[in-house]
């Protein structure tokens, strides 16, 4: 497993944030409503498509691409974007609303967990698949994997440089959770792909994140398959337990609208 | 949002989802691929109006092979269907696809999910709590708008005190119907589970048989 270098990441995160300030002035930016509360509160989300997330409530847990492909359930082809990056053996999070597309059901968690994984996980300020298949960085004479390397940010302190960009970047907060994309580019020096998808931060758990645990926030799912015996199951549970249950109805262009619409209007309230 | 796509100019390759047998049968949404430029594929979310496809989900083949291969999308090993303006793509509980008219889509799978729901009222007569869980959860799949399925289901959970899928059950209804009329509805289903006990299920023998056992609890006629 890639071993996670606290130096190297606490440096990344120094001059990302130098990087950010710097680029603020050049542009005049002005900083935005007070958002360190937002920052701290954004939940982390997975979504995933029926079928994964049918196994999910099996096996109880999240598991990463190495796993997976070990125990038989996923292919990891060498050109894998987790095998060129080196992050096979992570599960990968959002910290905001769900935005992988193909999905329709997900699962969000509190931000206690990268406080568990402070010592072994790790974020970076973007999606790292949008990173490798999408965006264009400034000096595409760099590895895509030197550049990763490069922005890779300590769990414990992700969340001071994502302040810094819902300050500097955003219109207003709220659009980073809201799907909007930033109103400034930022000092990444990545652009194309998806505007969304370049400014979300990308948590990395280590191996494997126990479905059925204190940092479970919301469960989301689409009525028709809230019968299933293991979602039923596992939805069961989160209300015995006091753990949200949202469900919603679906339809055929909008599986992941309405994922994300629910989302959306679950984090608005559990922001306010 | 890129420019919209004539509906004509694309084909149905497949549905961005992966289902078992018990997810079944279900509206799915179809990935599109165009006519013009064979290598570019449409998958949700979209926008499908007026005879026009808006899609920002433009995928290559490799792409869509990876989605594939990690289980988000199912390509059809039949040939591409002609997309249609106002259809619906749905999958039945054989497998087979369907491409039909909004309105001939809903038609079927409501068909399909009255099927269901009156399979299950008759396993509740019986007593016969599998069968009648199997149909509720079909029915919920080919139509979600139902609240049937949730009442027999929070039913025979009241009868089996699983308090757990009862919470849940009510849960699921939400505001799509009022506390009063789901408690209603679910009171109808307990009562045809009372009598199958009663009366359709064998008795064990004549000591273990309480043929008045919770008759008080009952409404009177």
């Amino acid at each position: 497993m890639k071993v996670m270098d606290r130096q190297r990441l606490e440096e990344n995160l120094n001059r990302l944030q130098q990087d950010l300030v710097a680029y603020a002035q050049t542009h005049n930016l002005l900083a935005s409503a007070e958002c360190r509360k937002m920052a701290d509160s954004i939940l982390l989300a997975h979504s995933t498509s029926d079928l994964k997330f049918e196994t999910l409530c099996r096996t109880g847990r999240l598991k990463s691409p190495a796993k997976l492909h070990d125990e038989g359930y996923k292919t990891l082809e060498p050109d894998a974007v987790e095998r060129v990056l080196g992050t096979s053996e992570f599960v990968f999070l959002y910290a905001g609303a769900f935005s992988f597309p193909s999905s329709g059901c997900g699962l969000l968690f509190s931000s206690t967990l990268e406080i568990a994984h402070s010592a072994d996980g790790a974020a970076t300020p973007f999606d790292s698949g949008g990173l490798v298949n999408h965006f264009t960085r400034a000096d595409m004479s760099e590895p895509v994997a030197a550049f990763f390397s490069r922005h890779e940010l300590p769990l414990s302190e992700h969340r001071h440089f994502l302040h810094d960009c819902l300050h500097l970047l955003f219109s207003a907060p709220q659009d980073y959770l809201e799907g909007r994309p930033a109103t400034h580019a930022g000092s990444l020096g990545l652009s194309g792909g998806d505007a969304v998808r370049r400014h979300t931060h990308e948590v990395r758990i280590p191996h494997e994140v126990p479905i059925r645990s204190q940092h479970l926030q919301a469960v989301f799912v689409p009525y028709r398959l809230t019968m299933q015996p293991e979602i039923e199951k596992l939805l069961t549970w989160c209300l015995a337990e006091g753990y949200d249950v949202v469900s919603y109805g679906a339809d055929r262009e909008n599986d992941f609208t309405k994922l994300k619409t629910a989302c959306i209007q679950y984090l608005r309230r559990h922001l306010s | 949002m890129p420019d919209p796509l004539p509906i004509f100019q694309v084909k149905i390759v497949g549905y961005a989802n992966k289902l078992t047998e018990s997810m079944l049968p279900t509206v799915v949404p179809p990935v599109f691929r165009s006519i013009a430029n064979p290598d570019h594929f449409f998958l949700p979310p979209y926008v499908l109006k007026d005879g026009h496809l808006w899609s920002d989900q433009k995928r290559d083949a490799r792409e869509l092979r990876q989605l594939e291969e990690r289980g988000d999308v199912t390509l059809f090993a039949e040939p591409p269907l002609e997309a249609k303006p106002d259809y619906e793509l749905w999958i039945d509980s054989e497998n087979q696809r369907h491409y039909e008219s909004n309105s001939d889509a809903e038609e079927a799978l409501q068909a399909i999910a009255e099927q269901c729901i009156s399979e299950a009222e008759e396993a509740l007569k019986t007593g016969d709590y599998t069968t009648a869980k199997n149909a509720t959860r079909k029915a919920m799949c080919a139509n979600d708008r139902l609240i049937e399925p949730l009442a027999i289901r929070a039913a025979i959970a009241q009868k089996e005190n699983e308090l757990g899928q009862l919470n849940l059950m009510f849960h699921l209804v939400g505001s799509r119907s009022t506390k009063a009329g789901f408690k209603l509805m679910v009171a109808g289903y307990e009562e045809i589970l009372a009598s199958a006990t009663t009366c359709a299920r064998p008795a064990a023998d004549l000591f273990t048989c309480h043929p008045m056992h919770n008759i008080a609890l009952q409404r009177a006629a």
